[in-house]
């Protein structure tokens, strides 16, 4: 986390100014897992701002605690051409209840995850065609041996995801409204934090984000997750969340999160927070 | 269960009412939005002056006549907001005929257009019923 943190710093010190050449937001912020998109799912976008002979580089960093536990998330992408993403994060997940109860030996589950996006056609505002994307997030567990212990098959897998996003510009209320969709196929369990799976399945993603202005807007997400773990249920993810971004720099997000059942304890909800940073 | 039930239910209400709002949402003229042709000519101005002061494409008008290309703006946003007005302009494709206008240009001037229409006091509402009808224009604009 603290490597984040000065990641954040040092790419804010770079003498550069920001791709300019896309409409504030339409890049999105970087998810938990990398991608550009909302806090939890992907969208379509391409990470940024940047149009054709453009690129940017960003970070960002999230959390969601529960009290039980807390779900943090470091991350940073590469927009090039408004047309491919590079994006690697870590995902960590504190056992603060699990390891309380004497029922885990470590501290915290940490996962790495790197993405790679594709705009294959549409554009998110212009046109009637909404923009489609396809991605791939390769996962690996840093933490083997304790995935395994916990009944997963494997310490590594990949997904692969189709979006396709549009936004409205005379949308709901006349403000500019953003509706995305992806389906995924995963092998993985608890985003790879609890291991993958032999198995895969398909799940559907969604969010709707309304921009009050320019520079605040109202969302939700809802993500569908596999539940294959036989010693702990795993549920949908969702949240709602009201992200402020008073320039192409800076985007902070605010939210609320129900990540259901963790490691077995149910109602995990929490707050989320977020801030992204690009030069 | 309950818990991310209700918190789902939460969210189509919250999705229900946005609708509905969309749905009372009364439709004046988007002329008469925009503050019919004296409202439109200070919004044309303003963006004249917004384009003119944007060293991003500021080299796009360097050779425009301001008169007679405000004219023909106010005309044109006229005609497109539903006012009775004529438009006496070239059709947009030639229109743009030979500046090779890239996306990112086209986007500079929505981002232009959107301070001159904050400047104008129009609400976001009708800015962005306005925005919605020149986005729509885009293809016939850009890579002429």
């Amino acid at each position: 986390m603290r490597v984040c943190w000065a990641g954040l710093l040092l790419l804010c010190s770079i003498e550069a100014s920001a791709a300019d050449g896309r409409l504030l937001g339409s890049g999105g912020v970087l998810s938990i897992d990398g991608s550009a998109g909302g806090g939890l799912v992907p969208w379509a976008v391409i990470a940024g701002h940047g149009e054709r002979g453009q690129w940017e580089v960003l970070a960002s960093v999230s959390q969601v605690d529960s009290g039980d536990f807390d779900l943090r998330s470091g991350a940073v992408a590469l927009g090039w051409n408004n047309r491919v993403e590079l994006s690697f994060a870590r995902l960590s997940l504190g056992l603060d209840a699990l390891v309380r109860a004497n029922r885990f030996p470590d501290q915290r589950l940490d996962t790495d995850v790197i993405g790679t996006k594709v705009r294959l056609g549409g554009d998110l505002v212009y046109g009637a065609a909404p923009q489609i994307a396809a991605g791939v997030q390769w996962r690996r567990s840093r933490d083997s041996d304790l995935v395994r212990f916990s009944s997963a098959d494997d310490d590594q897998g990949f997904d692969v995801y189709l979006s396709a996003s549009k936004l409205l510009i005379d949308g709901i209320a006349s403000r500019r409204t953003l509706a995305s969709l992806s389906l995924r196929s995963t092998n993985a369990n608890q985003l790879g934090l609890a291991g993958f799976s032999d198995q895969r399945s398909i799940e559907l993603e969604a969010s709707l984000a309304v921009f009050m202005n320019s520079n605040w807007l109202l969302g939700m997400e809802y993500r569908d997750k596999p539940d294959r773990l036989e010693f702990a249920r795993e549920d949908a993810w969702s949240d709602l969340f009201i992200a402020w971004l008073p320039s192409r720099h800076w985007h902070l997000a605010l939210g609320y999160a129900d990540l259901g059942s963790i490691a077995g304890i149910g109602g995990q909800r929490g707050w989320y927070f977020s801030v992204q940073a690009t030069p | 269960m309950s818990v991310t039930c209700s918190l789902r239910r939460w969210m189509l209400m919250a999705l229900a009412c946005a609708l509905c709002a969309c749905a009372i949402t009364p439709t004046a003229s988007l002329h008469a939005q925009l503050g019919g042709e004296d409202g439109i000519a200070r919004l044309v101005a303003a963006t004249v002056a917004q384009v003119h002061a944007d060293a991003r494409i500021s080299e796009l008008f360097a050779e425009t006549d301001d008169a007679y290309f405000q004219a023909r703006l106010n005309e044109f946003i006229c005609r497109l907001a539903d006012g009775p007005c004529e438009y006496t302009g070239l059709a947009m494709p030639d229109a743009h005929s030979g500046m090779d206008i890239s996306e990112r240009e086209f986007n500079y001037f929505v981002e232009d257009l959107e301070r001159a229409m904050v400047i104008s006091g129009l609400s976001i509402s009708v800015q962005n019923r306005l925005l919605a009808r020149l986005a729509r224009l885009r293809s016939e604009v850009i890579r002429q």
